[in-house]
């Protein structure tokens, strides 16, 4: 049984998945996210989560199943305090959320985003020392933490042969 | 009490916990069909949570699932 420690945790939103859409590659992409989210050593079939919300309007415009798309991300509830909390629209929470995320191993949360969501969320992560644990992958930024996280399982896999 | 659920799972996971849990009910047909899945293919299975665990169905995640299933 492979499994393998990423460097990231992964918080999907709603624009990178939306994107995907319109990416020529998505069969090779959606494998990638479901191999992870299986192999992960640290957080065994919850490594990529979601936000209920973005979760939720994904599942009503009928992106897919619920049931397929929690194979590709674990959807979680905010706290109420951070839902409660008045002017918190999805850029901030997810924001919030990744540095709650980032409190456990492996302490960096990458929140996958598409090229256009990336500007809004890199005015909001302003200071510095939050760079250090989230960080904000937008569009082909992305894509290729997906491809280095699913080389490193294929490295892992043909090691333990 | 049981619950049915479903899950997306490394075909070489699977393979493992038939391998080394006698107790998982599997029909032989689907058995043979799991041992023959590529070790780093993505499966999809419907397992119902009783005692013991049982096995009712594994999809291979390929190209064309993909195309079924998400947009």
């Amino acid at each position: 049984m492979v499994k393998v420690e990423y460097s990231h945790r992964l918080l999907c939103d709603y624009s990178f998945l939306n994107s995907l859409k319109n990416q020529p590659n998505k069969h090779a992409v959606f494998s990638q996210m479901l191999r992870i989210k299986s192999s992960s050593s640290n957080y065994p079939k919850t490594h990529s989560v979601m936000l209920s919300d973005d979760f939720d309007k994904l599942v009503s415009e009928k992106y897919c199943p619920p049931d397929n798309l929690a194979g590709l991300v674990k959807s979680e509830k905010l706290s109420e305090v951070i839902n409660s909390t008045s002017n918190t629209d999805n850029f901030t929470k997810n924001i919030l959320y990744a540095i709650y995320l980032s409190g456990d191993k492996p302490y960096k949360t990458a929140i996958l985003t598409s090229e256009e969501s990336k500007k809004i969320y890199s005015v909001r992560l302003g200071e510095e020392k939050i760079k250090h644990s989230v960080e904000v992958l937008g569009g082909e930024e992305a894509l290729d933490i997906l491809n280095r996280f699913d080389q490193l399982y294929r490295i892992k896999r043909d090691d333990t042969r | 009490m049981s619950k049915t659920i479903v899950e997306f799972e490394l075909a070489e996971d699977l393979k493992e916990l038939i391998a080394y849990n006698p107790d998982v009910q599997v029909s032989p047909t689907l058995k043979n069909e799991i041992i023959h899945f590529p070790n780093m293919a993505v499966i999809k299975t419907e397992k119902t949570i009783a005692s013991p665990l049982q096995i009712i169905s594994a999809t291979l995640v390929d190209d064309q699932f993909v195309e079924d299933n998400f947009q």
